[in-house]
């Protein structure tokens, strides 16, 4: 068993820009994150030692970043990778293989500057299996597992685009969020047909975007420049990898990694404060609530109804604008843990609605893949 | 995502190379154990569930229910785009195992397609070296 309270997040930033960034390449995005998140917290390059990445190799960004780093993870298993690196980055900073761990992700998901070439290949089980019938990837997949739900427990469009509606209203309060013009339930029920059940709205944006999170053991996060985040709890989790080899498509592998960041938190969903999960698709946060415990299995759209997760409400989620409205370059799970930390830290303090009141204890979730694998994280302030 | 501008056909592998074989004569081939009892795909090339080598091909009836779907609109390859829309299905195979489909002469409107809906597998010969099964209502 770990001791999660003796690590720290010390520092949290996206690059200098994010949206569309047709002139910045992938490996400049995670350069000025890098950087960001490392002044952020009143640290330096050559303070890393632990090299954290996804897709791209931390081979590369290490040489890029002119890091030489005692310890290296390039766990790659979708948008969930950088919730589970959290863990990852605790354990070797516990062991004392690295002293200041680096999670770096840039994705130049829109302008494709630089982004690395990643195929399955023909012979993988998805090119044999799957993509000979059209099924789109990832949100294909997305929206036949949400029918799945759909069907066994009543839950409708309507419920769906009431996390749309709720998210754009965070994204509103972010100056930083692509999309922040109000949109109605109506919008996202009309909003044009991509992949049924899932209108335009119901699916997260395609960005350019760095971020970056930095960590060190508790004693030298004292001496950072922001208060130290303690990751309390952490949990991951896969049970396939595609699609028709999920074995329920209605619960997901979120039911075990949050079982496990809960259990080493000592704490109960019932506790958290403010929550960011993963929401590629609306349909994604719905069950991934579910899964989480946060309500009972079925019980997911009633649980969002009534703007519940909007400003001001009873749940706070996904309080930056999410990858439905604010960015998404591809890979969304660094930048919840992002915005996690901001909260705590109560960053936006004086901008009313924005910070959340007496937040103390945030939840982090992602998902990779096609909701095949889960990252979940409890931060909490000290 | 790139464009991906021509249609991905499968290449088998040389566990997988039996079920496409068996396509190519219109049979659906699915892999079970004979010392488990348990049924297995895609193809691998022992028991997964009890580590032995004694995994058979059989011919499988082909019936099925739908177990998920969804109409596909849009898709980012141009290659499939004079077929959409594409009403994709996951179908739960009477004995056992899901496999991914699409589901032929019904009308791609959620009111058509239940889940629950019993289907059938047929052949559809894409080129020489490819069969793809695909299912209709039962």
């Amino acid at each position: 068993m770990s001791k999660p309270c003796q690590v720290a997040i010390v520092g949290v930033d996206e690059s200098d820009e994010i949206g569309v960034l047709p002139h910045k390449s992938t490996m400049q995005l995670v350069a000025e994150a890098s950087r960001n998140a490392l002044r952020d917290a009143g640290l330096s390059l050559r303070d890393v030692d632990g090299v954290f990445t996804a897709d791209l190799s931390p081979r590369d960004v290490a040489e890029y970043l002119q890091i030489r780093p005692s310890f290296m993870d390039g766990t790659s298993v979708g948008g969930s990778s950088f919730v589970m690196q959290l863990g990852h980055a605790a354990a070797a900073l516990q062991m004392g293989l690295c002293n200041v761990a680096l999670i770096a992700h840039g994705e130049s998901g829109r302008s494709g500057i630089g982004m690395p070439r990643l195929s399955t290949g023909p012979q993988s089980a998805l090119a044999q299996f799957e993509e000979p019938f059209g099924i789109p990837n990832p949100y294909g997949c997305y929206a036949m597992a949400c029918t799945r739900h759909m069907h066994l427990y009543g839950t409708t469009r309507e419920q769906l685009a009431e996390i749309a509606v709720a998210t754009r209203k965070w994204a509103a309060m972010n100056p930083k969020a692509l999309r922040r013009e109000p949109i109605t339930i109506e919008d996202v029920l009309k909003a044009r047909e991509i992949s049924y059940p899932f209108g335009k709205l119901d699916c997260c944006l395609v960005t350019d975007a760095g971020g970056a999170v930095v960590l060190t053991r508790m004693d030298r996060a004292r001496d950072c420049r922001k208060p130290p985040i303690a990751l309390l709890g952490h949990g991951e989790a896969t049970d396939h990898s595609i699609i028709s080899q999920m074995p329920d498509l209605a619960a997901g592998p979120a039911v075990l990694s949050g079982e496990r960041a809960f259990a080493m938190a000592g704490v109960k969903p019932g506790d958290i404060d403010v929550a960011q999960i993963y929401d590629s698709f609306t349909y994604t946060v719905l069950l991934s609530l579910e899964d989480l415990g946060f309500c009972k299995r079925g019980e997911g759209g009633a649980f969002v109804s009534g703007q519940r997760t909007a400003p001001g409400e009873d749940f706070p989620l996904n309080t930056n604008g999410g990858g439905l409205s604010y960015t998404h370059p591809g890979m969304f799970g660094v930048f919840t843990i992002i915005e996690a930390v901001r909260q705590l830290r109560r960053d936006y303090e004086g901008q009313e609605l924005r910070q959340v009141e007496d937040a103390r204890l945030a939840l982090v979730h992602g998902t990779g893949g096609v909701l095949s694998t889960a990252g979940t994280a409890i931060l909490g302030k000290l | 995502m790139s464009a991906v501008q021509i249609k991905p056909v499968p290449v088998s592998d040389p566990v997988s190379e039996v079920y496409f074989q068996g396509l190519r004569v219109g049979e659906l081939r699915i892999q079970r154990c004979s010392s488990c009892g348990t049924r297995q795909h895609y193809p691998r090339p022992f028991c997964m569930t009890c580590m032995s080598d004694d995994v058979q091909f059989e011919v499988d009836t082909g019936h099925g229910v739908v177990y998920a779907f969804t109409i596909v609109r849009l898709h980012y390859s141009e290659a499939f785009k004079s077929d959409l829309p594409i009403v994709a299905i996951l179908v739960e195979l009477k004995d056992g195992g899901r496999i991914l489909s699409t589901l032929e002469g019904v009308e791609a409107d959620p009111k058509f397609i239940k889940i629950g809906m019993p289907v059938k597998v047929f052949f559809d010969r894409v080129s020489d070296d490819v069969t793809l099964p695909r299912f209709r209502p039962a």
